[in-house]
């Protein structure tokens, strides 16, 4: 904490409206602020690596139960198991046990499912796929290739992601103004969603109580003049990319842990967080949130994650372990956004590289597959409904892109982002800036967000 | 002479003396000689003028006399022919004298006076001194009028006087309570008369106090000492070191003023310890006395107590300046207050001392190697004060060089976990084949055995970078840990220590092997098996497919990636569409899962083999054909499986199809290019390397050694090798500082908050990706650098560079505060060992910049350490 003025200095940028706005903190000035509904929107992308096996995170209770049980085989959940999610249309699914956490959003419409999501150039048909008629998404079924896919909603391959494109046009209209806090922040380490061309993410290891430059002591010379050297040393790069980066790198870690250590001084919240890696990484989330109006953010994307979801075998137990951290972990930030009084204006969604195979595979798993159900959590949300196309559970069928139930997905990323994206005010002019196949897409807002 | 003219006054006798005519005439009348005064009294030694009326006799003149003496004598007094009457010196006995004048012309004729002689009354100006001593004093009066038997009154009490002249007495005394009062003189009689006053004090005895009471001095350096005199008027003293005037050299001198001056060398203990008090210790040195002596009363002394300790020594020079390493050296050590038993530290070794005088030493030993070429001779001096000296810095190199300590640190840096200053002196002089050789023969690094499968992982990962520290085999350590993150298993599902431990060994075990033959043992390591689900995968059964997992991940991560490339690692472009050509289909992968069927864990010791067995990690896993596909599997470049084979022959079968897979070589190329050299190889280096390797099908050994002497590896361009990835930023900087460390050591928590936790990569796919660009330029280890972890790796740094690592990773800051009091030295020295000389003139001048704002050595030295170590010019590899 002695340090602040040092990091201060290392910044590069003016600081003076952060540093106010922490001196009204400390005095107790922003607790209106906090409170108020101004305009702030937040996305939180939860990224469920390994590529979630979705088939068990919501199935069908009314219409195709047996075809899943039968198909399943030692994978399928009981169907009493299954926590009932009725829509409005009458058909009836069921979430994992597992997510007993979050069911009762679902009764309050605060939870929506879009079924069968996935990374497609244009929709796309079994016979059109088969046939190599249309593009298709670069390398399915590759972990590294199908999770920079779902970030940059470019299937052919790209260096931004939606959410960094998202800052990049945002920024251009100045929506957090004259912050120097950067739009995006991951909590999970680096993260592609985030880049944009301009814009990079600010990163949070969540949790890390030393934040700061440790040793710099602006009472101590010797110390003074190490930080000044420092900095001197930070912008010697002599044009060599790697020094350049590295040097970026470190700028911009003392940089944002100035803003952030020079803010959060606000009380804990009430809401407990489960100690899980997802738990902290969402708590800390919801520090940052706390703290928007002192960091001046209008608008916010975090990233978070939660890995282990490549279930190629042992799925049964270790979806249970999974579905309990992630729903434990997004029941409390739900909470916590309604003690901040912005559940209304956060909005929690989940991403995964791909599905699995339908059909399991030898050591009770399932293999990589394609299109797979998200969440989308929070007030604005149309929650209590399903939306899109729920597969036909059937393997070679219609939705089969093989022979062992790889559903083609019947709504792409690119709809499922830029519904969200157009609640969060991205303008219709700048949509296919960031989803570059939407166009090819009839339906453009899928229409779970209020 | 009085000569007022007064009505009432007889004309002065010299006018008289002009009428004679006049006087004489009046005689015949009435006959009479008056005197006047007729009575007067007068002190001793005074004058009067007495007048003598004659009436009617002429002339009339007349004669004195004094009792009868014509013009008296010493005795009455005397009397001028005029009637000036002087008093004796002293009154007469009696004391009134007749003054008696007759008629010249009729001596029957005849006045008188009657003169009274007394003392005069004394006057008293000075009394030296006016402050005594209680006892016996004399003192010396000034002032006037005193005679022979004045007395000196003390106090109105009459001491024993010597008259010395009417201004001067002397008396003595014996008073024995202190008082103030006053002195006067009493005249004696006639007359007697007590003069005026002088105040007088009779003090206590004289007492003496010096400062400082008790000191503790450095030889070389000298103390002030104070004394300051109580009841006297003489404050002077006369100084004694251990009751010798003026001290001597054995105890140190001192002068007139008190100014103390330590000897040479210590006085040998107990130093003539005659007036040390009782409680004074000499555990903390030798101890001598400084005394002040009172000049007003020599019995009046005080006594301060020094401590003597050896002097902080100064070294102002050592030869020869330069060194060579691992050879004897004798140096010459000039300059001042080395102390016997001094220690000579040449580096942090000690030296064997031949000689030592206060000002010189010669010593001998083996020199290290130094710390970047440089190398501290420091001195310590020995209790009691024991002190470090300053240090002189000297240049160390190898006895002989086949090649410069720039390009063995740059070699150094790929084929092991970074340069020492040992391993930087030892390349230097055996060259780079001998090297590769003692490398290749070194024997293995171990990890501990894993006891069961509740044993942490912890103790096998510190044990790693102890390995890393301090093993021989350094170059295999390196190419396991590319192994690694090639053929990758994580702790985040395979925790435990029976599963990763014997993973690792079998990685290292093979690290020189053959590429194929690792292969084979990881395909069949129930670790991997485990990892990737290979382990109990078999043949189709009631729906449930045969895992893919492995099959995948052979293919994409361990083999051929998922484009065809050519020999220097550029895609294959299909000559129709322009567009890279896949390795292998969806259905390739079905293939080759089928033919990865059969297998479970090794059966545990005493137990019956069944399928599937229980977890079991200590060997290799078993097949169990009836749960092997064995049907036709078609590979990939057409090779077909046909039915019938074992599930082990197919996996022999599998491995030989991908042996003949022309994209291994340039695949297994670029991922140890990058994990030992560079992240971004051109085509040209990659094509060599892809040779090697194909041309010995698959020797690692030939492979890394092409790597590792590759020309574009060892000249790479500047900072275009790679960003450290966290475990070697760690290691490399620690070994670049000569740290030690032992098996507690908790550097994998370090490495954890940069991004890579040994061992447990949060997936198959490594760390980071092989492709990842930053800048437009591949460089995999970015991909974990946030903002956020580069911050956690200067603050590691900070805390490295300050031994803030704990007890069990040091570093020898010590050597570096050495070099810090030469700052360039000590900059050059960091340049050397962890920048291989590759700093910038600006970035020294920054970093002595910073330096110059203390003179602490130690904040030098940790600052100095700190800079160099965040720097990103050491962070990316120079």
């Amino acid at each position: 904490m002695t340090s602040r003025r040092n990091f201060l200095r290392l910044g590069c940028c003016s600081l003076s409206t952060l540093t106010v706005a922490s001196q009204f903190s400390r005095l107790g000035l922003v607790s209106a602020n906090a409170q108020s509904t101004g305009d702030y929107k937040a996305l939180v992308c939860i990224f469920l690596f390994g590529g979630n096996d979705s088939n068990n995170m919501v199935v069908p209770v009314s219409t195709q139960y047996a075809q899943y049980a039968q198909a399943r085989g030692p994978l399928a959940i009981p169907q009493a198991q299954l926590l009932q999610i009725p829509t409005p249309g009458g058909a009836v699914y069921g979430l994992h046990p597992s997510l007993a956490a979050i069911h009762p959003l679902w009764a309050q419409q605060k939870l929506a499912v879009a079924a069968n999501v996935g990374m497609i150039v244009r929709p796309t048909t079994r016979a059109q796929y088969l046939a190599g008629s249309v593009p298709v998404p670069s390398n399915l079924f590759s972990h590294s290739d199908q999770t920079s896919s779902w970030q940059t909603a470019m299937p052919l391959g790209g260096t931004t992601g939606w959410g960094g494109r998202i800052a990049d046009r945002l920024g251009l209209l100045g929506v957090n103004a004259p912050s120097n806090y950067p739009l995006g922040t991951s909590v999970a380490g680096g993260a592609l969603l985030l880049n944009g061309v301009n814009t990079k993410a600010a990163t949070v290891i969540p949790g890390q109580t030393t934040t700061g430059l440790e040793g710099s002591n602006p009472e101590n010379a010797a110390m003074v003049a190490r930080d000044k050297a420092l900095g001197e040393l930070l912008e010697m790069d002599a044009g060599y990319a790697l020094i350049q980066a590295a040097s970026a790198n470190t700028k911009e870690g003392i940089r944002i842990a100035t803003l952030i250590n020079n803010v959060t001084q606000s009380n804990p919240l009430q809401t407990q967080f489960p100690g899980t890696g997802l738990g902290t990484e969402l708590a800390q989330i919801a520090r940052l949130i706390q703290v928007r109006n002192e960091l001046g953010m209008r608008r916010q994307i975090f990233f978070a994650s939660i890995g282990g979801f490549d279930t190629h075998s042992n799925q049964l137990p270790d979806q249970q372990n999974l579905y309990t951290q992630l729903s434990q972990a997004m029941a409390a930030f739900y909470n916590a956004t309604v003690e901040m009084g912005v559940a209304a204006q956060v909005t929690t969604f989940t991403e995964s590289e791909f599905g699995r195979t339908f059909q399991p595979s030898a050591g009770n798993g399932s293999d990589h597959a394609w299109g797979s159900h998200h969440l989308i959590m929070g007030g604005a949300v149309k929650g209590g409904n399903l939306y899109g196309t729920f597969p036909t559970l059937a393997i070679q069928g219609p939705d089969d892109s093989g022979n062992r139930g790889n559903w083609i997905p019947t709504t792409s990323l690119d709809q499922y982002g830029a519904t969200l994206a157009d609640w969060f005010g991205v303008p219709g002019t700048e949509m296919s800036v960031v989803f570059p196949n939407l166009a090819n897409f009839t339906t453009q807002n899928l229409g779970f967000m209020g | 002479m009085r000569t007022a003219f007064s009505p009432f006054h007889p004309l002065p006798f010299t006018m008289l003396m002009m009428l004679p005519t006049a006087i004489a005439f009046a005689e015949s009348s009435a006959v009479s000689v008056t005197v006047n005064p007729s009575a007067y009294t007068i002190v001793a030694g005074a004058s009067k003028t007495f007048w003598a009326s004659v009436s009617k006799i002429s002339p009339k003149t007349v004669t004195w006399s004094v009792n009868g003496v014509t013009g008296g004598n010493a005795t009455v007094g005397k009397i001028s022919d005029s009637g000036q009457y002087t008093a004796p010196a002293l009154p007469p006995a009696p004391n009134v004298v007749k003054i008696r004048a007759t008629s010249t012309a009729m001596p029957t004729v005849r006045g008188e006076a009657v003169v009274t002689v007394n003392n005069p009354v004394p006057s008293l100006s000075s009394v030296t001194p006016n402050l005594v001593n209680v006892g016996s004093f004399s003192i010396r009066l000034s002032g006037k009028n005193f005679v022979p038997g004045s007395k000196v009154l003390i106090g109105d009490k009459p001491v024993a006087t010597f008259f010395v002249s009417a201004t001067e007495l002397k008396a003595t005394a014996t008073e024995t309570s202190p008082r103030e009062t006053e002195v006067a003189v009493a005249n004696p009689d006639p007359g007697g008369k007590i003069s005026n006053k002088r105040g007088f004090r009779i003090a206590p005895p004289v007492t003496i106090s010096v400062t400082p009471e008790k000191v503790t001095l450095r030889l070389g350096v000298t103390r002030q000492f104070r004394a300051s005199a109580g009841n006297t008027l003489d404050r002077t003293v006369t100084w004694y070191v251990n009751g010798i005037k003026g001290g001597n050299t054995l105890y140190g001198t001192i002068d007139e003023a008190g100014l103390y001056t330590p000897p040479v060398m210590l006085p040998p203990s107990p130093a003539a310890l005659s007036a040390v008090p009782a409680n004074t210790s000499t555990a903390a040195g030798p101890v001598v006395n400084v005394k002040a002596v009172s000049n007003a009363d020599p019995k009046a002394s005080d006594t301060a107590v020094v401590t003597l300790q050896n002097a902080i020594p100064v070294i102002t020079s050592a030869n020869p300046g330069k060194l060579v390493a691992g050879s004897q050296v004798q140096l010459a050590i000039s300059g001042t207050g080395f102390a016997a038993g001094a220690q000579v530290l040449l580096g942090s070794t000690p030296l064997t001392v031949h000689s030592l005088s206060p000002t010189a030493i010669v010593a001998s030993g083996k020199a290290g190697p130094g710390f970047g070429g440089m190398i501290s001779v420091s001195l310590r001096n020995p209790d009691p004060g024991a002190a470090n000296s300053n240090a002189m810095v000297l240049s160390v190199g190898p006895a002989r060089q086949v090649m410069t300590a720039q390009a063995a640190a740059r070699f150094l840096e790929r084929t092991t976990w970074g340069p020492t200053p040992d391993s930087i002196q030892h390349l230097q002089e055996t060259g780079i084949p001998a090297f590769l050789q003692e490398q290749f023969a070194a024997p293995i690094s171990e990890l501990p055995e894993p006891i069961a499968e509740s044993t942490s992982i912890g103790p096998a990962q510190r044990a790693f970078y102890l390995n890393a520290m301090t093993g021989q085999d350094q170059l295999r350590q390196r190419v396991a840990f590319a192994l690694s993150q090639i053929l990758v298993v994580s702790g985040v599902k395979t925790p435990q220590s029976n599963q990763l431990v014997p993973y690792m060994r079998m990685l290292s075990q093979n690290a020189f092997g053959n590429y194929f033959t690792l292969l084979r043992q990881v395909t069949l390591s129930p670790t991997m098996g485990r990892f990737l689900d290979m382990v109990n995968n078999r043949k189709e059964t009631k729906g449930v497919e045969p895992n893919e997992n492995y099959a995948r991940e052979l293919l994409q991560l361990f083999t051929l990636g998922l484009e065809q490339l050519n020999r220097d690692g550029t895609p294959k472009l299909d000559p129709a569409t322009g567009k890279p050509i896949p390795t292998y289909s969806e259905a390739d992968v079905k293939q080759f899962a089928r033919a990865f069927t059969g297998w479970t864990y090794p059966t545990r010791p005493g137990e019956t083999p069944r399928f599937p067995n229980p977890t079991y990690y200590a060997a290799p896993m078993i097949a169990f054909e009836e749960q092997h596909d064995a049907t036709q599997k078609t590979l990939l470049l057409g090779d077909v499986i046909p039915p019938g084979r074992t599930a082990s022959e197919e996996v022999d079968l599998v491995i030989d199809n991908l042996r003949k897979n022309p994209n291994v070589a340039p695949f297994v190329a670029i991922r140890l290019i990058q994990r030992l050299v560079m992240g971004n190889p051109s085509g040209a280096y990659i094509s060599r390397v892809a040779s090697v390797f194909e041309a010995t099908g698959g020797d690692l050994w030939q492979t890394t050694k092409a790597i590792v002497t590759d020309p574009e590896a060892d000249s790479p361009q500047a900072y275009q090798g790679k960003l450290r990835e966290p475990v070697l930023f760690i290691l490399s900087y620690l070994r670049g500082m000569n740290a030690a460390v032992t098996t507690d050591n908790n550097l994998n928590g370090y490495a954890r908050n940069m991004g890579e936790d040994l061992w447990f990569a949060p997936s198959v796919f490594n760390y980071f990706s092989p492709f990842y660009r930053v800048n437009g330029q591949v460089a995999p280890e970015f991909q974990i650098s946030t903002p956020s972890v580069a911050l956690n790796r200067v603050n590691f740094i900070y805390r490295a560079s300050r031994n803030g690592l704990g007890a069990s990773v040091q570093i020898d800051l010590a050597e570096l505060e050495r070099l810090a009091f030469d700052p360039p030295s000590l900059v050059e020295a960091l340049n050397q060992a962890l920048m291989h000389g590759s700093m910038s003139a600006a970035m020294k001048s920054s970093i002595l910049t910073a330096l110059s704002a203390t003179s602490d050595t130690r904040v030098r030295a940790r600052n100095a350490a700190y800079l160099a170590g965040s720097a990103s010019q050491f962070q990316v590899e120079p």
